[in-house]
């Protein structure tokens, strides 16, 4: 074989791709590790030792009394203490999270890069992410919410600080200095989170520290410094660890789909070569002598297809780590062990040694009498046998029942490991019901062929011969539509999985942000401003909504109730018009079950009150929901806020924002559901982005493995392509057969991955969201499900046009030539 | 003597100055060497020759499927080999029908199929009374449904001829047609050969190395090293079978 390389060039190019990925994987994992071996070290620095505050929410913070006890514990020559904590920026109607840590130590690494430092409590200086990226200058004040207590801070930018690795664990993220009482006081958190001492003996000082009063009686952990780095290496390193592990699930699916391929490619050598094989054992080889033969040319296959993917991955490794910089909070250079090297080529020669066994094997069994009767060297053409077919359909059988149990268990409890054992099972569910199908394949795929391919058929002898073609070597259909099949279940599932997340992420969201904005201003609203409020780009409607605290009485009960003056129009600019509608005069919705529907209460408010009728059902809010007559009566001088609707397909942060720069919203607060549905949306869309990104290495393998199948069968065909030729078939009806051909087997793989998909989609989606209190929202993306399809059979057809140019290179006179 | 001539004589492919050189240098061989040839309409005609002779050199460029390095063939009244390969495609198919020696039928599909795909090819209708007189003539009523590999090689080989027939072309090349045939199937098929030419009008052009098998054609063309050594007729075109000296016509065997 290998004095036939372009047989081989695309088994060769499965393995070169499987290895690539999984170097490329490795290597980026190894930089990350390094990376975060840098990160870890740099805010300890030379310290001796570290007091840290345990992490458990009621642990007892480290305070000023706590630094200074260990500042005096003798030995400890200087100690500085870090307070790390968070709060949340609003600029221009956009909401941040931003780092507020004290200030750090001016050094090489972290400077000054504009203006000064903080000096009293409402000066902060901002890091220079923070300044690119939200445009912020020097002497602006800015506004922060605290999330202990959602108290707001306005401070005075004076400074523009470059953080190092010494100062922040993410030097490029948003950050805000201030002084350490101004940080507690943005916050509205107390205490430090670790503080460095500096001193001479390590150990000793540990010891010193940990013996001290104050440390004992708070609970702090004190390490050495080096300790201290182990410790968030192995912190920071379970992160990279687990995207070092969730991209080799990724590989290992390409080095599955390589050995289908591979597998293929070798058994379809070994049937062309029957006789050659059988001539060697007329002159003499043994059995073992014709293993070898194959086994041989397998692992030199094997190694120079490691050998360019190891080369290829580490290109690809090096060039993402060059380029894709902006991805990481930190810099994360090229670092590779040698462990990233050898894996990788050891596990692709292993695996193209196991792919081939199977071939090696018939090979073996080639009777050396085939070299003088031909018609004992014709391939087999394997046939789904009993014991393959009883296998597929239990695995089917099995796979349905878990996933039937998935579907059952999902919902029905709240703890986690009930939801682990629900997700475990539907797991288990789809992916014995997948190898299933995969077995079936032989009966699956040529009788999906025919059905598929029947109007190809009766279309044009091309399209007849085609559909034929694709069936008549069932194992082999099946191995090549199988490899494609792998990548296209996959996509499907996560396309389907994610749709359906995301409907019931948005009905979910729908519920709890019914508004795509709140508008609440500082004082009212005038009609100008509402009208500029609905000309902004992709407003659709704006309406003013009284608010008003109340107490309610009825019965038994007086409790404080929030009341909403809702008029129809608002009602309909809401997500969730249902639980505004059809309030009458005289009468309150709500969902709060303290009232019974029908029930006569008082709600009173400054002195005013109004009897009302309760209606009530789950279906409302909590608030009391009254028209806004009922709200004149009630509270005259009601505060106004404005419900806004934004047009379906806006980008909802950019529209928030515009509607912060309107003057008098300037210092309004905006609560934006749109956003924060749009915040979850792009969560999905990158996780399925990436996925798909990386299931597509698995797809191109599949490909290269359908032109494989195909260009092997052309050369198989030489004779029969030169009787069709001879018989006046053009040029371009021998493209159109080899294309059809290769788009009927993609179209098989694709409608039985999709139709799997559909089913492992919807379970898995249930399986990971069903809860007591959230119901999975079925949404079939039907434009990217066509897009799927579109794209296998766009695939299909590229993996089709080598062995087409090889067909009509065949000449009519090919026929008549005997062997 | 005078004959019944039952066509005017008209040539169904003519070659001019035909000449196929391989190689060059060391390695050249002159397969055609200036090979000037008419094939008259209803005729049958054996080419013979020892191997290399240029026998089938002189058929595959003769039929459009391999071009010459010098010299004309024209296919009815058409140069061939002014053509370009998409045009003399579709002189193929209109024009000329195949018999190969071994492999001749697409295993995927039915006899009736395999017989019309010359026509699905050309995306034209089956003419149902010519089909019906077609397998008629080389008895295969019977076995139209079967599939290439549950067919005899003799009426794999009829199935072949009528596939070639069932487009009515110019002219008929078959290429040992005979070879891969048991004695009685042979003669069977010959016999079919001769009564499409004498029954149906048709011009076939064979190539063999079987002189028995040459003995039903109405002329025989001998080939020695690319030229034409003899050009013998064994019978004159009368529109009718010549009595063999053989088996009784028709009916399977």
């Amino acid at each position: 074989m290998l004095r036939q390389p372009r047989r081989l060039i695309s088994a060769g190019i499965a393995i070169a791709l499987g290895v690539a990925f999984m170097t490329a994987t490795l290597l980026f994992g190894s930089s990350l590790s390094a990376a975060v071996r840098d990160l870890a070290g740099g805010q300890v620095g030379d310290a001796a030792a570290v007091v840290t505050a345990n992490e458990n929410e009621d642990a007892t913070p480290i305070d000023r009394q706590v630094v200074d006890a260990v500042a005096a514990v003798p030995g400890v020559e200087r100690t500085r203490a870090l307070y790390e904590s968070w709060a949340q920026l609003s600029r221009m109607g956009a909401q941040t999270q931003v780092g507020v840590n004290n200030l750090p130590e001016l050094t090489e690494k972290t400077t000054l890069a504009e203006g000064r430092l903080p000096q009293s409590d409402g000066e902060v200086a901002v890091s220079t992410h923070l300044r690119d990226s939200y445009a912020i200058e020097l002497g602006e004040e800015l506004t922060t919410q605290s999330y202990l207590d959602q108290h707001q801070t306005q401070s005075k930018v004076v400074g523009v600080i470059d953080p190092g690795s010494d100062a922040v664990t993410s030097p490029d993220s948003d950050y805000l200095f201030a002084t350490d009482d101004g940080a507690t006081a943005i916050t509205g958190i107390t205490g430090y989170s670790s503080i460095m001492v500096f001193g001479e003996d390590p150990e000793a000082l540990k010891t010193a520290i940990g013996d001290s009063a104050a440390i004992k009686d708070g609970g702090f952990t004190v390490r050495t410094g080096t300790e201290q780095v182990q410790h968030q290496i192995d912190m920071l390193a379970g992160a990279s660890r687990s995207i070092t592990s969730f991209l080799l699930i990724f590989a290992g699916i390409a080095l599955f789909v390589s050995v289908i391929v591979i597998a293929n490619t070798f058994s379809i050598l070994v049937a062309q070569r029957a006789r050659q094989l059988a001539m060697m054992r007329c002159v003499g080889a043994t059995r073992g002598q014709v293993f070898a033969t194959v086994i041989g040319e397998a692992l030199v296959l094997g190694a120079i297809g490691s050998a360019a993917g190891l080369a290829f991955g580490a290109g690809l490794a090096w060039v993402f780590l060059h380029f894709g910089q902006g991805l990481f909070n930190t810099e994360v250079t090229f670092s590779a062990s040698t462990g990233a090297f050898v894996a990788p080529f050891l596990i692709g020669v292993a695996i193209t040694f196991l792919s081939c066994l199977g071939a090696a094997r018939r090979a073996t069994a080639v009777a050396p009498l085939a070299a003088l009767h031909p018609e004992l060297a014709t391939a087999e053409t394997k046939r789904l046998g009993p014991v393959r077919g009883i296998l597929g359909a239990l695995l089917v059988l099995a796979g349905a029942g878990l996933l039937v149990t998935g579907w059952r268990m999902a919902g029905t409890g709240d703890d986690e490991a009930h939801m682990t054992a629900t997700i475990l099972t539907a797991m288990a569910g789809a992916i014995l019901a997948w190898l299933g199908v995969i077995v079936l394949g032989r009966g699956l795929i040529p009788a999906l062929a025919a059905v598929i391919g029947s109007p190809l058929g009766r279309a044009s002898a091309p399209g007849e011969l085609a559909v034929a073609n694709s069936r008549r070597n069932p194992g082999r259909a099946a191995a090549t539509a199988n490899a494609l099949l792998v990548g296209v279940t996959l996509i499907g599932t996560l396309t389907i999985g994610a749709a359906c997340s995301q409907a019931t992420v948005d009905h979910e969201l729908g519920d709890h942000y019914p508004q795509d904005a709140i508008i609440a201003p500082t004082g009212e609203i005038s009609d100008g401003v509402l009208h500029q409020i609905r000309d902004t780009e992709d407003v659709t409607g704006a309406e003013r909504v009284t608010t008003v605290h109340a107490q309610a009485s009825g019965g038994d009960t007086t409790k404080d109730v929030d009341v909403m003056g809702v008029s129809y129009a608002a009602a309909q600019l809401s997500r969730a018009p249902q639980r505004y509608d059809g309030v009458g005069d005289g009468e309150f919705l709500t969902d709060d079950t303290d009232f019974a529907d029908g029930q006569r209460v008082t709600v009173s408010q400054d002195g005013r009150s109004v009897e009302l009728t309760a209606r009530v059902s789950p279906t409302y809010e909590s608030a009391l929901v009254v028209t806004p007559a009922t709200m004149a009566q009630l509270a005259p001088d009601a505060s106004t806020i404005v419900w806004v609707r934004y047009a379906d397909k806006a980008d909802a942060q950019h529209v928030t924002s515009q509607l912060g720069q309107i003057e008098p919203l300037k210092n309004a607060s905006i609560n934006s559901g749109a956003a924060e549905r749009a915040v979850y949306q792009q969560l999905i869309d990158m996780v399925l982005m990436v996925a798909m990104a990386l299931l597509a290495i698995a797809v191109l393998i599949a490909v290269v493995g359908v032109g494989n199948t195909l260009s092997l069968s052309v050369l198989e065909r030489t004779q029969e392509l030169g009787l069709l030729r001879a018989m006046g078939m053009t040029k371009g009806q021998v493209r159109q057969m080899v294309g059809l051909e290769s788009m009927t087997l993609a179209a098989v793989a694709t409608v039985i991955g999709l139709g799997l998909s559909v089913v492992f989609g919807i379970v898995g989606a249930r399986a990971l969201l069903e809860s007591p209190d959230i119901s999975l929202v079925v949404d079939l993306p039907w434009l990217r499900l066509a897009l799927i399809v579109a794209v296998a059979l766009l695939a299909g057809w590229l993996a089709s046009l080598a062995p087409a140019s090889r067909a009509v290179k065949v000449t009519p006179s090919a026929a008549l030539a005997t062997e | 003597m005078t004959t019944t001539i039952a066509q005017p004589l008209t040539t169904a492919v003519r070659t001019e100055q035909l000449t196929k050189i391989y190689g060059q240098g060391d390695t050249r061989v002159v397969a055609l060497d200036h090979v000037s040839v008419d094939f008259w309409r209803g005729e049958f005609t054996a080419i013979m020759g020892p191997s290399g002779s240029g026998k089938s050199t002189l058929m595959h460029c003769a039929a459009g499927l391999d071009t010459p390095t010098e010299g004309r063939v024209l296919i009815g009244q058409v140069d061939a080999t002014a053509l370009n390969d998409k045009s003399l495609t579709l002189l193929r198919r209109r024009r000329v029908g195949f018999i190969f020696q071994s492999f001749n039928l697409l295993p995927t599909m039915t006899a009736r199929e395999n017989i019309l795909l010359p026509l699905k090819l050309a995306r034209t209708k089956p003419d149902p009374a010519w089909f019906d007189t077609v397998i008629a003539v080389l008895g295969l009523t019977d076995r139209l449904t079967h599939r290439p590999g549950e067919l005899s090689g003799g009426q794999a080989q009829r199935v072949a001829a009528a596939r070639a027939l069932i487009t009515r072309p110019d002219v008929i090349f078959a290429d040992e047609p005979t070879g891969a045939l048991d004695s009685s199937s042979s003669d069977e098929l010959l016999d079919f050969l001769a009564r499409c030419v004498h029954e149906l009008g048709q011009t076939i052009v064979m190539v063999t190395h079987d002189p028995h098998a040459a003995g039903y054609a109405d002329r025989l063309l001998q080939l020695a090293d690319g030229r034409i050594i003899a050009d013998k007729r064994l019978h004159e075109i009368t529109g009718q079978t010549p009595q063999r000296p053989s088996r009784p016509e028709g009916g399977e065997l």
